[in-house]
């Protein structure tokens, strides 16, 4: 019996590894939070956790996992949980149908999946934000930040990527 | 898989019920009742299995920003020190100046008969962490409800009006800034003594609410809080106008300010004690 398939059939792994990309995200939330860091540099990182959920975990075992960690990230931010898990679940079900339905590309597809699943969960937050606020004040500088923050998350999510992708072709 | 057990017909069943239960609890705590009630016991809950997590980044972020601070102070320390020596020179006159204007505004204040005050109870708080959201503005002190620090509370600094205290946990409390998209804030022109209401954007701006038209307000205003409500004390500066725009098609002005106080390099603040 291979490697892989040994580690398919071990009991727990998926929860252990799961725990342990869900823990190792509320260490860097704790992290960045206590960094001076400007509005544009805003590194939350959900992405790159949503990525490897979208490998691994089915719609179901998502939608749970995404609710319990919306909850978490409330105690980072003020960000309603439920406004915050219905973006996740955005963008978590748009990485799903590119990451099984597509086949994977090297870097530069992780790159751009990243980035696009940044800026999709940033704008999905906006979009619901507006719907609950009367006076938002968007200007083009709040797309500029979502942008740049996009872009470091994703250049950043590269290199945990590598580790993400195994998993996912582990599976 | 993590639910080996599930079937594909009861994955769907599970799914349905937890899009359900998850809707219905986005709908509670997102919508019905105000910012300050929001899921508050599961927030609590959470922050207290995170709280270990909190301190030790906190520690080690600190012992980091302190160790570097200090090399570089050590730079510009002669430097510091004589413009830190003719600023005090300023500020001793400015103070002799002040003692005087005190004094006879008592004296005005007693020929008018005017009811004193209540005194402001101030405790100084340090800023620990920062929202790790794009889109919302606020802080965590090292104040917490054993410290009497209380919800509600107004948050200030040496600039001016910082915010409110928003939630309060065993490591700290959190600051609602007034810069956020969901602060409200009465404030007073100090030039008209216009009364006005100051709200904050999901770009971290501040600007003038439902402002009518041909108010009295310029380029250059400076806007202070209005002590109405009893949230913040009055005379706390907020901002200075930088921004009218009249619109024709409403009976309502545009305007924007610039914050007083810098939200970004924010360390110190004060908590105001006085309940509100």
């Amino acid at each position: 019996m291979s490697l892989k398939a040994l580690k398919i059939e071990s009991a727990g792994s998926d929860w252990k590894s799961t725990a342990i990309v869900i823990s190792v995200w509320v260490v860097w939330l704790s992290f960045v939070r206590h960094l001076d860091l400007p509005p544009w540099m805003s590194l939350p990182m959900t992405v790159v956790v949503l990525l490897y959920g979208s490998v691994l975990w089915s719609i179901l075992e998502g939608s749970l996992i995404l609710l319990v960690l919306s909850w978490i990230h409330h105690s980072f931010s003020i960000t309603p949980p439920g406004l915050y898990w219905l973006s996740v679940m955005i963008v978590f079900l748009g990485l799903r149908f590119a990451t099984t339905q597509l086949s994977f590309k090297g870097p530069f597809y992780t790159l751009s999946l990243l980035i696009l699943g940044s800026l999709v969960l940033d704008l999905s937050q906006l979009y619901f934000i507006s719907r609950t606020t009367e006076y938002l004040g968007l200007s083009w500088f709040v797309f500029l930040q979502i942008f740049m923050s996009a872009l470091i998350q994703g250049f950043l999510g590269l290199f945990v990527s590598g580790w993400l992708m195994e998993r996912g072709q582990i599976r | 898989v993590l639910f080996p057990s599930v079937n594909k017909q009861k994955s769907w069943l599970f799914f349905i019920l937890t899009i359900l239960t998850s809707l219905s609890l986005y709908f509670h705590f997102s919508f019905q009742g105000t910012l300050d009630e929001r899921g508050v016991w599961i927030d609590r809950s959470i922050s207290q299995v995170l709280s270990p997590f909190q301190s030790i980044f906190r520690g080690a972020t600190e012992w980091t920003s302190t160790s570097t601070s200090r090399i570089s102070e050590l730079w510009t320390a002669q430097e510091e020190n004589l413009s830190l020596k003719a600023r005090m020179t300023e500020q001793s006159l400015l103070l002799q100046k002040l003692g005087e204007i005190e004094r006879e505004n008592l004296r005005l204040k007693s020929l008018l008969k005017f009811k004193d005050e209540r005194p402001i109870k101030m405790r100084a708080a340090r800023v620990i962490a920062r929202d790790v959201s794009l889109f919302f503005r606020t802080i965590d002190i090292d104040l917490n409800a054993a410290d009497g620090v209380q919800r509600g509370m107004a948050v200030v600094s040496a600039e001016g009006a910082v915010g409110r205290i928003l939630r309060t946990s065993s490591s700290g409390s959190t600051v609602l800034l007034v810069n956020d998209v969901n602060s409200r804030l009465d404030g007073v022109i100090q030039r008209s003594r216009s009364q006005v209401i100051v709200g904050g954007s999901v770009a971290g701006d501040l600007n003038l609410q439902l402002l009518p038209r041909r108010s009295d307000v310029q380029v250059g205003d400076v806007v202070v809080t209005a002590g109405t409500g009893g949230l913040f004390p009055q005379g706390f500066k907020i901002g200075t106008m930088t921004k009218v725009e009249e619109n024709v098609h409403s009976v309502l002005e545009e305007a924007s300010l610039e914050p007083a106080v810098q939200f970004g390099s924010l360390e110190e603040v004060f908590v105001v004690l006085n309940e509100p």
